[in-house]
């Protein structure tokens, strides 16, 4: 039994001080946070940059401060992404490590045709995750990478933490790479992506602003959406967790928190044909700032701003679904649902519903309770008649 | 190469056999001067062994001497029992048949005499510090207990140090310990049972045990065990560990040892026995389970809430002691994915400046750590303390600050290396452990972590400690192994030591409530 | 060590049971391309459907009390007939163990150690689990409660943990696809995770169970094991929702996409740690049962000497079947389900109905 053990010993050593394969040693890594992707001047090739974190030794915890070492960034010009990746790994003298990647950008051109044809790699890829988010920047994507940030280490972790901290009230502006692919896959809906603006500014301390959302029909971006329709697609999609709204009356200014909004959809038939859809949207607004409204009591004011406020909501979402009705993209899961609860109606509908999406009535049925006004009483009007 | 195998074979046909065995059992003689003779041509005239020849009885008509060894004995004690009643006394006998037993039975005043008739029996009693006593025209002789060599005073013992329990500890004398032991457990069913082991030290070594909660299988065992050991000398009960134990290349420990007596007197208590080595202070005790490394004798004395934390305290600290170097360097240096980005590139910052790969840091370091507990060690008392925190700390941040290695390396050798002093009876085990799982580690990262772990695991598995195997007891793991309950719930033995008598205490014993204080109060009050 | 000496209690039969099923829960890859977002469905009729099967392997250890698979089948048939069959199993419990073992070393190549080349990675696994069958059966199943806990807890983890990311509309909709699909899923869940419970025929004479107990603890194992991988799969499914059958790995997907607060992320190490292990349990029981089968056989007392022979054996067969993944998969799915259905349940009832027709019982103990 003892020659056994030693036959199995020789073997083991002679396996293992062969060498380990996978080791890599940790400054032999180049960390890439970001990735950006633009169509370039040349027919299908495209501009792939990366950025990275830059290392310094640190003994005794001192650390240069200095902006302009703190990022590295790489780029090159291939057809796909995974020569990109490649090339960059032959010309630079360290290895590009993607488990850390946070971001994945593309430039509006990108996004314009044919935006899932980059996702393949990082699906595919055994070293990317799928929570990774991506996003669509105006112009070109690459300026994001030139910002300057002066607290975060370079331009995506900053853009991470930025989407994060928006993301946390309404989960729409967040979208990563396997949302965004399940988001393709699902029979009828359609996504969106939020859509970013590079301040050009370079005095400007906010960098990165959030412009609205782009829509997307068959993998490619048609529209962007701002402002008004912006706040009206989350309004409709509902699940959100806190949005505001500034609305000007007649009478004077006031300022609402949405806290928890909820959206039901129901769908309402005739001879197996949708035909009508009744949106209740279920809203719990407080008051932050209101300004004027000096002739009203207290009674008064509470039912006249609740008359505002559903009177503001109608409008916004019916413009916004009309809007998307034009456009003929039902990116509220419509389809999905009924896809969902009766597949066999589904059936008969599938090929068409752009189109019956389009011509199906709308009716907005807001349900709004004002909860509270905040830690005074009564109307704030200093210096006023009383 | 064949003269290889040839001399081979020669040595192994040839090998000696073990050692020889002392004396001859030759028996006593009726000459007081052939026994005298033999006596000092055995001891081959040692300075330090005394021969008194003295005469008693009328007229001076019988002969003696008394044979002892300077330094054994209590002098006092042999001239005011042995000597001064034997000269007082002033008859004779009418034949001098029973002279030894009137002698033994009427004369001497000592508590403990026996008669011996071979030479190696008194030489032995009078080498452990008896006095022997030989008369003339007799072959049999008197070994009186005059035991008074110098020891020392049962103090508190230095390796388990309490903050509320017993302080007294073991001390070198094998009647000391036992005395101890028979003071915790006052009850008749109690065992001691001696072995002469070794054949030059002949160290007295006492089996103690409760004779109706003992396993008898495990008892058997040991006896058979005990019995076939033939060396030269016994100093330690380590020594006996290694002999008698299942598997000595195991790194886990399979007997437990203590130096405190109530540990021992709770281990009799469910069921083990104690073996009590003459010459040292620490008493081992067999079977023993792998869940008892993590109990301490403090857990009993002290809260019960409190003693659930320090339990988990405890098994967190043993596997962080042990697959701590392994985790970090699987993690950095082939799973750096599952670290968070804003730790990885602080660990990459403190590695830029250094040269060695991680994985020559973690073995520099692990081995500076074991240089310096050594040297902790055997450093004298007041030069010690200073010497290993000064030492620690500047080696530590020098170190980091030369280049030499990164400071995360120095905070995980720096935990592990505490952690594993929280669990005393497994520091021996845990280097091996540690070394073993960060070997696989470095080869193959998690994966290789992972088979360690397993190896462990399966080795734990079919270790036995006497027959019992040694990874039993967490089954009934609401009693005392991974957490310990009320006192009250803990009504049965462990079950594959105690096979006999399994109920440990009455199961209906209810705490008192305070409605009974208050009927009684009540009671009290009339006016 | 002789075959019928170690006894294990019958808690631990079923812990090993559960532990059995929860590792083929988490590879749970091979209906995913066929059922997609209905795999859950399927996971609840093939459970309802395998229910019969367990009553069928109780009662037949029952009827043989102290005698494994292969000691029937001879005694049945006759020794040479019977040997003759007996091999055909040798056969199939080798390809199951071959199968598993490239399991493993696939989920570790492409998750963990991407170039280490497959040879290291099945010899330290060949290595360890002939240490684990050598010490005998105790050993293997001693740490199998604790397994199951860690497992449990584990999967109850994930899902709170996921628990912002899940939506439930992905679990709809229901009975969309044509019916040959469920009825393929469902044959191949009988296959693989379930109908592999036939190697615990030849562990049962060595627990100490009634024969109430037989059933009870049967079925407690293979429900509960059914319950956690059906778990699993929905916490998949209504996490991945369209994306479900895209990977081949689902269940590390979702780990990785939990994220509560920054100090929560990048869990999945938890999940590959009790994956490894859990995997290596179940080869070792496959291991312990392939071996068994080669003694019975060749009638060897002791089956200790040829654990490592059949271990080189396995080491050489796993590492050429796993250089192809693909083959591997689509055998899984297309050609291994007909003729291991056949063994693992067809061929038990008929071993069951000839000895209830002809009367063939095995004697009856004295004690007990």
């Amino acid at each position: 039994m003892k020659k056994i053990f030693i036959l199995v010993f020789l073997l083991l050593c002679s396996l293992f001080l062969v060498g380990c394969w996978d080791a890599r040693e940790i400054n032999t890594l180049f960390i890439v946070t970001g990735i950006a992707i633009d169509k370039s001047e040349q027919e299908g090739f495209f501009d792939v940059s990366v950025i990275g974190i830059k290392t310094s030794p640190s003994r005794g915890g001192s650390q240069s401060s200095d902006d302009k070492d703190k990022k590295i960034v790489l780029k090159t010009t291939t057809r796909s992404i995974r020569d990109a990746f490649f090339h960059l790994n032959l010309n630079y003298d360290r290895t590009l490590y993607l488990q850390h990647n946070q971001i994945v950008i593309f430039g509006e051109d990108v996004a314009k045709d044919d935006l899932h044809r980059h996702l393949e790699f990082f699906v595919r890829s055994e070293n990317s995750r799928m929570e990774t988010l991506m996003l669509i920047v105006e112009g070109r994507a690459d300026e994001v990478f030139k910002m300057d940030v002066k607290q975060e280490q370079n331009s995506t972790i900053y853009l991470f933490t930025h989407i994060q901290t928006i993301s946390r009230r309404v989960k729409h502006y967040k979208i990563s790479v396997l949302n965004f692919i399940a988001n393709l896959l699902t029979e009828g809906f359609h996504s969106v992506i939020p859509i970013f603006a590079v301040n050009k500014n370079d005095d400007d301390d906010m960098p990165i602003n959030m412009t609205g959302f782009a829509v997307f029909r068959n993998n490619k971006m048609i529209a962007k959406i701002t402002d008004l329709e912006a706040l009206g697609f989350v309004l409709l999609k509902g699940d959100v967790k806190n949005t505001n709204r500034t609305i000007i009356s007649y009478d004077g200014m006031v300022s609402f928190d949405f806290d928890d909004i909820k959206t039901k959809k129901e769908i309402i038939y005739k001879d197996n044909y949708p035909i009508k859809i009744k949106i209740t949207i279920e809203i719990t607004a407080r008051v932050e700032e209101l300004l004027g409204f000096e002739k009203y009591s207290i009674q008064d004011l509470n039912r006249e701003l609740h008359n505002i406020v559903q009177q503001e909501i109608i409008n916004v979402a019916t413009q916004t679904f009309k809007y998307f009705q034009e456009l003929k993209v039902d990116v509220f899961g419509i389809g999905l649902s009924i896809y969902q609860h009766h597949p066999k109606k589904w059936n008969n509908l599938r090929n068409d519903w752009d189109n019956i999406f389009a011509s199906l009535e709308v009716e907005i049925n807001p349900k709004v309770v004002i909860k509270d006004y905040g830690q005074i009483v009564s109307i704030y009007n200093p210096g006023g008649v009383k | 190469m064949f003269s290889f195998i040839r001399r081979k074979l020669k040595y192994l046909r040839n090998r000696p056999k073990g050692p020889k065995d002392e004396f001859t059992y030759s028996f006593l003689s009726n000459n007081l001067r052939d026994n005298i003779h033999n006596i000092q041509s055995i001891f081959g005239n040692s300075a330090d062994i005394v021969i008194r020849n003295f005469t008693f009885g009328k007229d001076s008509s019988y002969e003696g001497a008394l044979v002892f060894v300077d330094g054994l004995v209590d002098n006092i004690f042999i001239s005011r029992s042995i000597l001064s009643p034997l000269s007082d006394w002033k008859d004779t006998l009418e034949s001098k048949d029973n002279l030894i037993e009137f002698i033994e039975k009427q004369i001497l005043q000592n508590p403990e005499v026996k008669r011996l008739s071979t030479y190696d029996d008194a030489i032995s009693d009078c080498l452990n510090g008896n006095t022997i006593l030989f008369v003339n025209d007799c072959d049999t002789c008197l070994s009186i207990s005059t035991k008074g060599f110098e020891k020392r005073a049962v103090t508190e013992p230095q390796s388990e140090a309490v903050v509320r329990g017993p302080r007294e500890g073991y001390t070198e004398n094998i009647r000391t310990n036992t005395s101890l032991i028979r003071r915790k457990i006052k009850s008749p069913s109690l065992r001691i049972e001696n072995y002469v082991i070794g054949e030059k030290s002949k160290t007295n070594v006492a089996l103690i045990y409760l004779e109706d909660v003992v396993n008898p299988d495990v008892l058997k065992k040991l006896r058979s065990r005990l019995k076939r050991i033939k060396v030269d000398a016994i100093f330690e009960s380590g020594v006996l560990e290694e002999y008698i134990e299942d598997s000595s290349f195991s790194p886990f420990a399979t007997i437990a040892y203590s130096e405190k007596p109530d540990v021992t007197a709770a281990n009799i208590l469910e069921g083990r026995i104690a073996i009590v080595v003459d010459g040292t202070p620490f008493v081992i005790t067999v079977p023993m389970l792998f869940i008892e490394s993590f109990q301490s004798a403090e857990d009993y004395y002290g809260r019960n809430l409190y003693t659930y934390l320090i339990r988990i305290v405890r098994y967190v600290a043993y596997l962080i002691a042990v697959f701590g170097p392994a985790f970090y360097i699987s993690l950095v240096n082939y799973h750096q994915g599952l670290i968070p980005t804003t730790l990885l590139v602080t660990i990459i910052n403190a590695r830029e400046g250094t040269s060695f790969p991680i994985i020559i840091e973690i073995i520099i370091m692990l081995f500076a750590f074991e240089i310096m507990r050594e040297a902790g060690i055997r450093l004298p008392r007041p030069m010690g303390q200073a010497i290993s925190i000064v030492g620690a700390l500047i080696m530590g941040e020098a170190a980091v600050n030369a280049g030499l290695v990164g400071a995360p390396v120095v905070i995980v050798v720096a935990i592990t290396a505490v952690a594993s002093f929280l669990i005393p009876n497994q520091s021996e085990t845990i280097p091996v452990l540690r070394i073993f799982v960060l070997i696989l580690a470095t080869f193959a990262g998690l994966f290789g972590l992972v088979i360690g772990l397993l190896a462990i695991l399966i080795h734990l598995a079919s270790l036995t400690s006497f027959g019992v195997p040694y990874f039993s007891g967490f089954t009934r793991y609401n009693q005392d192994s991974i957490i310990r309950t009320q006192l009250k719930s803990m009504t049965k033995r462990p079950e594959g030591i105690a096979k006999n008598n399994i109920v440990r205490r009455g199961s209906n014993m209810k705490n008192y409530s305070i409605k009974e204080n208050e009927a009684e109060d009540r009671v009290g009050v009339q006016i | 060590m002789t075959i019928a000496e170690t006894k294990i209690s019958g808690r631990q039969f079923m812990y090993s049971i559960i532990c059995f099923i929860q590792a083929s829960a988490i590879l749970n890859a091979f209906i995913s391309n066929i059922t997609y977002q209905e795999s859950w469905l399927v996971v609840i009729f093939a459970f309802i459907i395998f229910i019969p099967s367990v009553f069928m392997y109780g009662a037949l250890i029952n009827r043989f009390k102290d005698k494994n698979l292969i000691q029937i089948v001879i005694q049945i048939f006759g020794p040479i007939l019977g040997r003759i069959i007996s091999v055909i199993y040798l056969i199939f419990f080798l390809s199951i163990t071959m199968f598993n073992i490239t399991d493993l070393t696939d989920i570790t190549k492409t998750s963990m150690l991407p170039t280490t080349p497959y040879i290291i990675l099945v010899m330290m696994c060949i290595l360890i689990t002939a240490w684990a069958v050598r010490s005998g059966l105790r050993v293997l199943t001693i740490y199998s409660k604790m397994y199951v806990f860690l497992a449990s807890f584990i999967i109850i983890l994930s899902i709170i943990f996921l628990f912002n990311v899940i939506e439930i509309g992905n679990l709809f909709p229901i009975f969309s696809l044509p019916l040959k699909k469920y009825v393929q899923g469902i044959h191949i869940l009988n296959a693989i995770p379930f109908g592999e419970l036939v190697v615990f025929l030849l562990i049962a004479p060595n627990v100490q169970m009634n024969k109430k107990q037989t059933y009870k603890y049967f079925f407690l194992g293979a429900s509960i094991g059914a319950f956690s991988f059906f778990l699993t799969v929905l916490r998949d499914i209504s996490v991945l929702g369209e994306t479900f059958g895209m990977f081949v790995f689902p269940s590390l997907v979702a780990f990785r996409l939990i994220r509560i607060t920054e100090a929560i992320t990048r869990i999945e190490i938890l999940f590959i740690v009790i994956l490894i292990i859990l995997l290596i349990f179940k080869i070792s029981i496959l291991y312990y049962v392939t071996v068994i089968t080669v003694s019975q056989i060749f009638n060897l007392k002791k089956y200790k000497n040829i654990v490592l022979s059949v271990g080189f054996f396995l080491m050489t067969a796993a590492i050429v079947l796993s250089a192809n993944s693909i083959q591997h998969t689509l055998a899984a799915q297309n050609g291994a389900p007909f003729i291991w259905v056949t063994l693992q349940i067809i061929f038990p009832f008929i071993l069951l109905l000839i000895s209830l027709i002809f009367n063939i019982k095995s004697p009856k103990e004295e004690s007990k």
